[in-house]
């Protein structure tokens, strides 16, 4: 196995021998090392590399020269760069959807160019522009006849278990993918489903008589002897491809709101609080002119959209998967415009070895402009989380602040104070202002329509 | 008895050899599961892609027959 160099390796890269990621000033490689190659150069003598980045199913790459010291007659390409990395444990439901979808694609069309993927995990999957797109080019692998899919039971458990448990238990299921970091035990996906789910023959098989086959197998090993003459044939493995296909494609979720989706609906702005808010942050984004974007809390990702089709490279974050569900679906063709499951006062933590695998949400970078609308009144009351620690942890990665506070005779405000003791004294305009200005120059400030919200838009100092 | 036992276990680490670059496992129970239903979803693609070729065929020909129709 070709090792990298310590200080270049990314963290998360290292169980697979046909090669590693690494970084070099803020740009990813792939060394693909000796084991790896001759893969890979089927990928590109089979033509499935053109087909599979045609149908922007796989990211391109482009081969480079070694001048990091890796050796060992490492191939060494670089891929399209991942705007912003996400997780499986961050997706909506559709997002996962599509990235199964995805991943089966690729299955299908690999089989027809007489290649095969090697593994099927969701971390091989990000979004580029709105689509899922597979950033592992060393998954592909040559197709051996006869063998059944390496990767069947893997795909189960990072797609098939999470999408049937949030589409037939409930939609929050799929944060459980963060507690196992190579998918779903599936034996725990078919005690969760509901009875009504072995009805559906591909969940059935799938999933339930899976999770039985996994479990059983110590007591089957006589069968298995006289199993080992059996193959698996092509035409079974594409059939098993399409069958997973549609299993995925019988996951939906039920329809049903919930109150965050609907809270726009619900008249807690007036109308002329509404349109003096979008005017506030359409002209903040217009003087500014950020490249990139976090909308944190944008609910069903109202503002979020002003940014994205201002050509800013936008994030939409929420804690409700239902609302950033409803995001993806309303702006499903807005290419700038990611949205993810994200909740701020709990964010995604380093999982896997080391706790560096999967990078917590603090490492995932910067962003130029950061919006916090109808949000701080959550972190500061709702959570009770000091405005002091607020503004330094917005400080870590906003370069540009737009903060709407919301005072406490605001109407949820005294909603969420109406059953609590009013332990805020410290909760005001003046003592945000303070609290914000350690970090950050107010660069403007404006009341927001004819509510008693004020708008700040801010500069990291 | 034990040459049967020797046998056997060379046969299970023969069949369940692990192609070179199956870096992540499987699981035996896994591998046995697709066998088992091999035929299933084997059948099922056929009749899936039978009934593709149906409807291609019928799509085609009243396709051909409203250009009849038309001269």
């Amino acid at each position: 196995m070709t090792t990298p160099p310590n200080d270049l390796c990314e963290p998360g890269s290292f169980r697979d021998s046909a090669g590693f990621i690494f970084r070099h000033e803020d740009t990813i490689y792939r060394a693909i090392a000796r084991g790896g190659q001759s893969a890979f150069n089927l990928l590109h003598s089979s033509g499935l590399y053109e087909k599979l980045t045609a149908e922007t199913l796989l990211v391109r790459h482009e081969t480079t020269e070694d001048t990091f010291g890796i050796g060992n007659d490492a191939i060494i390409i670089k891929p399209e760069q991942v705007p912003f990395i996400s997780y499986s444990y961050e997706w909506a439901f559709s997002q996962l959807k599509a990235a199964a979808l995805c991943t089966l694609e690729i299955q299908r069309i690999a089989l027809e160019q007489g290649m095969c993927l090697r593994d099927a995990s969701a971390y091989n999957i990000q979004f580029i522009n709105g689509r899922p797109i597979c950033i592992d080019t060393l998954s592909l692998g040559a197709y051996q006849e006869g063998k059944p899919w390496v990767a069947y039971q893997q795909f189960c458990r990072h797609f098939l278990a999470p999408l049937a448990l949030m589409a037939f238990c409930d939609c929050r299921l799929g944060l459980i993918l963060r507690d196992y970091i190579d998918g779903i035990p599936l034996d725990l996906a078919s005690r969760l489903l509901p009875f009504r789910t072995r009805f559906r023959l591909s969940l059935l098989m799938h999933l339930h008589l899976h999770a039985k086959a996994i479990g059983t197998v110590s007591r089957k090993k006589a069968a298995s002897m006289r199993t080992h003459n059996a193959q698996f044939s092509k035409h079974a493995l594409q059939g098993l491809v399409e069958s997973l296909r549609s299993a995925v494609m019988s996951c939906e979720l039920p329809k049903r709101k919930s109150f965050w989706s609907s809270y726009y609906d619900a008249g807690v702005y007036s109308r002329a609080s509404t349109d003096a808010k979008l005017n506030l942050v359409s002209d903040c984004l217009d003087s500014v002119r950020p490249k990139t974007v976090w909308d944190m809390g944008a609910n069903t990702g109202k503002y979020s959209i002003l940014a994205a089709q201002k050509g800013c490279r936008t994030i939409a974050f929420d804690f409700d998967p239902l609302c950033v569900e409803a995001c993806c679906r309303t702006y499903a063709s807005e290419k700038l415009l990611l949205p993810l499951i994200l909740d701020l006062t709990n964010p995604s933590p380093g999982l896997g070895w080391n706790n560096r695998e999967r990078k917590s949400f603090v490492e995932r970078g910067s962003a130029d402009m950061v919006l916090a609308l109808a949000l701080i009144h959550h972190l500061a009351i709702g959570n009770n989380v000091p405005l002091p620690m607020i503004a330094s942890f917005f400080a870590s990665f906003a370069q540009w602040l737009i903060l709407e506070f919301v005072p406490k005779n605001d109407p949820q405000v005294v909603e969420m104070l109406s059953h609590r003791e009013d332990i805020f004294s410290d909760y005001s305009s003046a003592a945000c202002e303070e609290s914000f200005s350690r970090y950050f120059n107010i660069r403007k400030e404006e009341m927001v329509g004819d509510s008693d919200r004020i708008l700040y838009l801010m500069e990291r100092a | 008895m034990r040459k049967l036992s020797v046998i056997s276990l060379v046969f299970m680490s023969l069949a369940f050899a692990q192609p070179v670059w199956a870096y992540i496992d499987p699981g035996t129970g896994s591998y046995l599961f697709q066998i088992l239903i091999a035929l299933a979803v084997g059948s099922l693609f056929s009749i899936k892609l039978f009934w593709k070729k149906i409807r291609t065929s019928f799509e085609n020909l009243f396709k051909s027959k409203s250009d009849n129709t038309a001269e």
